[in-house]
């Protein structure tokens, strides 16, 4: 069927299928829950797959702009109250905002390579949490600043619609992600994306092409902040409380780990992740030996990591590929020591 | 100028912590081509080590001991599991097993020593000593020698022994070495072992002024890695003035600037010096060969 | 008309010259050869018109008007001046396809929001796709388009690499070392190859390369280089009969037999 070759196709009816579900199926409200945070992960991680896979770029303090889309939605909402499209602003801002501190960072990059890059994204990435426990009059330090659920539609009905519950929320995720998952595609598929893999692998090549190395990997950190920036913005207004610590090393490391472990360059892939890193903790609290190791799923993850690195470097998303070709590998080894 | 000449000692104090952390990291990314993310997170187990055996009621310098002890085995595993496997992989593929490794260490310390924090006394227990109005406590005065004392040790192996000559050796063209006849196995191995044990001595003496805790080496950590920054990758005394530098420069920045916002404004600074010198402040700008 | 003018190119890495006071000028159209033992500066000449290096002396004038040095890497490719390189820097994991269609970045139309929905680029990512083939038929290696550029043979991999030089329609072209790597049968083909691209594409073509047959068979002019000092220049027959370019190469007392 020529429609499901269109993978913006398959976007949109998977997300129509996947935001229909919940409506008519009794799902807890811890559930849902999840499934939101694998819809806002998924999206952070696109973007930042953009950054890694892609570009090849690594940034090892891209939770600060997660928080920082977080911190800047809840203070638009909350100033806002509730006029018409006061949270489509504060979730736009919440991008663009992330997006021109992006650009800053992606400025520094292009000055440092590798290992000072980590080392400056590392450094940019504590010093941003700490603005965060300083700067009390935008973020409320350490007692957190507490966000409202969304009202939407106050255009077109009396008191808009206030998305309390996980399910509508669900929708609204659901929709964000859709629209940021084909944006990508599109632009991975076009020039931008040709560009970037370039730029990963053969700067010099790259440049002799005509890729200016100074406006694609300004491109690609400031695209990943925006994705982040976003993320950030529904995070807030589903947990509705944030503080400080929920934006550091952790998260940083969390996200790589959920773009590597999926996928690296792969929308697919950062899905995957996303999933994987909300899933673990969940199945751990199952397991009856294992709920009592505290942090278990902080070893497992980073285990997990070291090995799909070392052996399936292309993630979950193709291991169907990769174990195919081992078991080929294998078939064929036994053919010829028979003959 | 009392004050000031001691922030100078409380500089020099917490900059020679940073300081042998920097140089392992230096080292181990000489020979190993990678940047040990995870140094901290070792150090913090290594500190552990020495906790437990002094909560166990043993003298100090047991505990001391042990932690060194422990550092060399951690260090020598570590290596040889994680990174020689490795050792073929890209930059980034490299920079991610450390970090993988960052939460395997720090998960495992969890789960075995908990999350609370607890006390280690300090190494040198003395009356403090009064110069000219400046008070100088002794196991500054301690920290600081055994950081100068272990530098001047480690300068002397690198430029005058085998040992040294096999290392940089290693660290300018492995492939050569090994033709040398140079046993570059033992060599990766040594240095890991050497930066795990810098690390673990840092994160003992640092220990009485953070507490032992599963964060503990976040903020010496990152210290370090912007005095290796800034020292520059490319030599060994170059990590070592860093930290020295960076230390001095974040008490001043805390006490005449702000305390609040000392690490942003340090951050800043790194990042100001490497946009007009990317390859820091002692790194050598040279034209790299297409 | 000269199409490319150096002068008094001067470079230095760390204390050692490695180009030291060279001049030489290219005719448009014509095919003009770099010469020269191993390490004497070929390579970085090259890198200097990329602009990969930035040289401590000299003046390099392209199409009469147009200062080199006053542009950036990724500028090059858009005044007209492409390459290869010498150990095929294809994007390892790129398809044929993708590997020549990069070579017109700078040519393919459709900003940041038209890629971003998709549809108004669609022609465009025709087109670009349609001179990749047909590039690909001119070299002969149809068909195998949606491959992994790196998984081809080495022979292959040089054509791909030459075709993504080739596909910006570059006034000037320069080829590093083409015939590395090739048996005497694949440098025939190639030597047909470069004869046949200047014809067809009306280009210029400036090569570096140790395989004399190669270079005595194609180039109208050549330059001999000897640490990083031009020791000779003018036809193949000139320079056969140059002693300094017979002693650079084999010694004293030797001659060269091409």
């Amino acid at each position: 069927m020529a429609i499901f070759k269109n993978k913006a196709m398959i976007y949109i009816i998977g997300g129509i299928v996947a935001a229909s579900i919940p409506q008519f199926l009794e799902i807890g409200r811890s559930t849902m829950t999840m499934l939101n945070m694998v819809v806002i992960y998924s999206i952070i991680a696109i973007g930042f797959n953009i950054l890694l896979g892609y570009a090849g770029q690594i940034s090892l303090g891209h939770a600060a702009f997660m928080g920082i889309g977080a911190y800047v939605s809840a203070n638009i909402t909350a100033a806002l109250g509730d006029i018409p499209f006061s949270f489509t602003l504060s979730l736009l801002l919440a991008g663009v905002i992330p997006m021109l501190i992006g650009l800053l960072l992606g400025l520094v990059a292009l000055r440092l390579e590798g290992h000072y890059l980590a080392i400056a994204t590392l450094g940019f990435g504590v010093a941003v949490q700490q603005v965060f426990k300083e700067w009390i009059g935008f973020t409320n330090g350490f007692s957190g600043l507490s966000s409202s659920y969304p009202r939407v539609f106050t255009l077109f009905t009396e008191n808009g619609y206030l998305l309390k519950d996980r399910e509508d929320y669900f929708i609204l995720s659901i929709s964000v992600f859709v629209i940021l998952a084909i944006l990508a595609q599109n632009i991975l598929k076009a020039k931008t994306g040709r560009a970037l893999i370039a730029m990963r692998d053969g700067e010099h090549a790259a440049q002799a092409m005509g890729v200016s190395l100074f406006k694609y990997k300004l491109i690609a950190f400031a695209l990943s902040a925006f994705y982040a920036g976003i993320a950030g913005s529904l995070y807030v207004h589903l947990i509705r409380y944030t503080e400080p610590n929920q934006w550091g090393i952790d998260l940083s490391l969390n996200l790589l780990a959920m773009v590597v472990i999926g996928g690296l360059a792969s929308i697919e892939g950062s899905i995957l992740g996303a999933a994987f890193i909300v899933l673990i903790p969940e199945f751990i609290k199952e397991v009856p030996f294992l709920e009592n190791i505290k942090n278990f799923s902080s070893i497992l993850t980073g285990l997990s990591l070291i090995l799909v690195i070392m052996f399936f470097p292309h993630g979950l998303a193709r291991i169907g590929s990769q174990i195919k070709l081992l078991l080929l590998n294998r078939k064929n080894k036994t053919k010829t020591n028979g003959a | 100028m009392v004050e000031f000449l001691q922030n100078i000692v409380a500089g020099l104090e917490t900059g020679s912590l940073y300081a042998l952390a920097a140089l392992g990291l230096v080292l181990i990314f000489r020979t190993s081509d990678v940047i040990n993310f995870a140094q901290g997170e070792m150090a913090m187990f290594s500190s552990f080590i020495a906790l437990t055996i002094w909560q166990k009621h043993m003298p100090y310098y047991i505990a001391f001991l042990g932690a060194i002890i422990f550092a060399i085995a951690f260090g020598f595993l570590i290596e040889r599991i994680f990174i020689r496997p490795a050792a073929k992989a890209s930059l980034v593929s490299k920079m991610i097993i450390t970090l993988g490794l960052i939460m395997i260490i720090n998960g495992l310390a969890s789960a075995i020593f908990s999350t609370d924090s607890h006390y280690l006394r300090k190494a040198v227990v003395l009356p403090n000593i009064k110069l000219g109005g400046v008070v100088i406590q002794p196991n500054a005065l301690f920290i600081i020698a055994v950081t100068i004392f272990i530098m001047a040790v480690l300068f002397y192996l690198i430029k005058n022994t085998m040992f040294g000559i096999a290392l940089r050796a290693t660290a300018q063209n492995e492939k050569t070495a090994k033709l040398m006849g140079i046993p570059v196995s033992k060599v990766y191995s040594l240095s890991w072992i050497i930066a795990t044990v810098l690390g673990a001595i840092a994160g003992v003496l640092i220990a009485p002024t953070t507490n032992v805790s599963t964060t503990m080496m976040m903020e010496v950590h990152l210290k370090s890695f912007i005095a290796a920054v800034l020292g520059g990758f490319g030599s060994f005394i170059g990590p070592v003035v860093g930290g020295f530098i960076i230390g001095i420069f974040d008490n001043l920045v805390g006490y005449y600037l702000s305390l609040q916002w000392k690490t942003v404004i340090v951050y800043g600074l790194l990042i100001l010096i490497l946009i007009v010198k990317p390859t820091g402040l002692f790194g050598k700008a040279h034209r790299k060969k297409v | 008309m000269s199409i490319l003018k150096v002068e008094n190119l001067a470079i230095s890495f760390g204390g050692l010259k490695a180009i030291d006071d060279l001049s030489f000028t290219v005719e448009e159209n014509s095919i003009f050869a770099l010469i020269g033992p191993n390490g004497a500066g070929k390579t970085t000449i090259f890198n200097c018109l990329s602009r990969f290096y930035t040289p401590d002396q000299g003046r390099i004038t392209f199409r009469g008007n147009i200062d080199l040095l006053k542009l950036k890497v990724h500028q090059v490719i858009g005044v007209g001046l492409s390459r290869t390189f010498q150990n095929v820097e294809l994007f390892k994991n790129m398809t044929v396809l993708d590997n020549l269609i990069v070579g017109q970045h700078q040519q393919t139309k459709g900003g940041f929001f038209a890629q971003s929905l998709a549809f108004p680029i669609k022609k465009e990512e025709m087109r670009i796709r349609e001179k990749a083939l047909e590039i690909m038929d001119f070299l002969g290696i149809a068909g195998i388009d949606q491959q992994l550029g790196t998984a081809q043979p080495y022979g292959t991999q040089k054509l791909i690499e030459l075709g993504r030089a080739l596909i910006s329609e570059p006034k000037l072209i320069i080829l590093d070392e083409p015939a590395a790597g090739m048996n005497d049968v694949e440098t025939k083909e190639l030597a047909k190859l470069i004869k046949r691209i200047r014809q067809e594409f009306s280009v210029t073509i400036l090569l570096v390369e140790h395989d004399m047959g190669l270079v005595m068979d194609v180039s109208d002019k050549i330059a001999a280089i000897n640490f990083g000092k031009k020791i000779a220049e003018g036809t193949k027959e000139e320079i056969q009969n140059n002693p300094a370019v017979q002693e650079a190469y084999l010694g004293k007392g030797a001659e060269v037999n091409a």
